[in-house]
């Protein structure tokens, strides 16, 4: 995996929103994504992008959990004893996961549903785990925060893109409202059920890495 | 104390785990009255759901309103005989553990405007991962069906999960329930079956949780016709 890139440590007097700061913040978004990039975080993308709205939300949870278990172990990064430190790093997901699962259920239960196994499977993003290891173990907590909110907005762009394709095109709804008009389907248009099923989104996820590589002329290097 | 002696690691260990759970406990303690409102207000949607009551768009305060103003509720046993209890808060789930003639079962009965009754019997089993549930609503006669809602835990999306969807559910209405005095309500496997009025298709590579609804359905369905028989 080619997370290791990112992980060079930030120097300590810098300001706040320094140019490199905001470059953990943008990189993953584009050149560094996690999904089309470093290619984490594609089961989750398969799973539930059907709909945008069950993907806006995982998206928000995914941003949430990286960027609070980020900070922690950031803050704890010279305290962790280095034999058990995959498990605290874990403790601290579930952690988080939870609250997520917990806050979920009791604010949003439709959407609770409509995710159901895919929260507790949070834990399991490869994203959260990739940063920690590679970033928050060696970086100060503001600069892993703003690594984690860079990390899952890039994850949470992707899922968007392809659960908007996948909803327009499979279903012919946005949001779960109607936005194919009528003559479309007079005129031939047909709902596509491949969309609806997870090898939809590897053709749209595929898609999105082609545009995307061929527009910032980046290529596989043996 | 080493960042790499044991006996450091054992510490750190134990105060991550009692920060990480008393920080759980509290946030659950917080949220488990929201929580448990909204599994309450789903069984009623459900039940709602089970005779067609339209519900789009309706709050969760909304749904119990209505809830309490359009069902009734008693408890009967297999015998047929009416039994203290109430209906809304028995788990079928540790019914279903019991003998057949120790259970308490749940019956809703819903009356439309023009004073007809549709009696709703909730119904519950094993799909292929785990337990699936739902409600069957049945017209004046005790027969016919008029519509059925069914959920699941952890059934697979795009298969067994079909279940809940109005294809599969719409299938249902109008159809018999029972022949002569036998139950005989069927899911057959796959799809573009010859159907009878005592037969449904069934969803193509789902055929075990379709197998979950036919049990679920003669069980259950079968536990009320001692009463069925005594209001006709």
């Amino acid at each position: 995996m080619s997370t290791e890139v990112a992980s060079k440590p930030i120097k300590t007097s810098e300001p706040l929103f320094s140019k490199k700061n905001m470059r953990l913040l943008s990189d993953p978004l584009n050149e560094n994504n996690p999904i089309t990039v470093q290619v984490l975080g594609i089961c989750s993308a398969l799973a539930v992008t059907a709909q945008v709205k069950p993907a806006f939300i995982m998206a928000l949870a995914v941003t949430f959990v990286t960027a609070a278990s980020n900070v922690f172990i950031s803050l704890l990064r010279n305290l962790i004893p280095g034999n058990i430190r995959i498990i605290v790093q874990l403790t601290i997901v579930a952690t988080m996961v939870i609250l997520v699962d917990l806050v979920l259920k009791a604010y949003v239960y439709d959407v609770s549903k409509q995710l159901s196994v895919f929260v507790g499977l949070i834990i399991t993003n490869c994203i959260i785990m990739g940063r920690l290891e590679a970033f928050a173990m060696g970086n100060k907590p503001w600069a892993s925060f703003l690594d984690g909110i860079g990390n899952g907005l890039g994850y949470a762009a992707i899922l968007i893109i392809v659960a908007i394709m996948r909803e327009i095109l499979g279903s012919g709804t946005l949001l779960g409202y109607q936005v194919v008009p009528q003559f479309m389907y007079d005129a031939g248009f047909a709902n596509n059920n491949l969309m609806v099923v997870p090898a939809g989104a590897l053709f749209a996820v595929g898609i999105i890495i082609w545009v995307q590589r061929a527009q910032n002329k980046y290529y596989e290097t043996e | 104390m080493q960042r790499d002696s044991k006996v450091y690691s054992i510490v750190f260990a134990t105060v991550i785990c009692l920060v990480c759970g008393v920080l759980l406990a509290a946030v659950n303690e917080a949220t488990k009255d929201d929580y448990k409102t909204n599994l309450r207000v789903e069984k009623k949607s459900n039940i709602l759901a089970a005779v067609k009551y339209p519900l789009a768009g309706k709050t969760g305060a909304e749904i119990e309103k209505i809830y309490d103003e359009v069902i009734a509720a008693t408890v009967i046993n297999s015998k047929g005989e009416e039994v203290e209890g109430d209906a809304f808060s028995i788990a079928l789930k540790a019914e279903k553990k019991k003998p057949v003639e120790e259970r308490s079962l749940p019956l809703f009965v819903y009356a439309n405007e023009t004073g007809e009754k549709f009696y709703i019997l909730p119904m519950r089993g094993n799909g292929l991962w785990g337990p699936i549930w739902g409600y069957i609503s049945l017209k004046q006669d005790l027969n016919t069906i008029y519509g059925v809602v069914f959920d699941h835990e952890t059934e697979t999306p795009g298969l067994g999960a079909e279940i809940t969807k109005p294809w599969f559910q719409e299938q249902f209405e109008g159809k018999s329930s029972l022949n002569g005095e036998k139950v005989d309500i069927v899911v057959l496997k796959g799809k573009g079956n010859q159907l009878n009025e005592h037969s449904v298709d069934g969803i193509s590579g789902a055929t075990i949780t379709g197998n979950g609804v036919n049990s679920m359905l003669a069980e259950d369905l079968n536990a009320y016709q001692n009463y069925f028989k005594k209001l006709n």
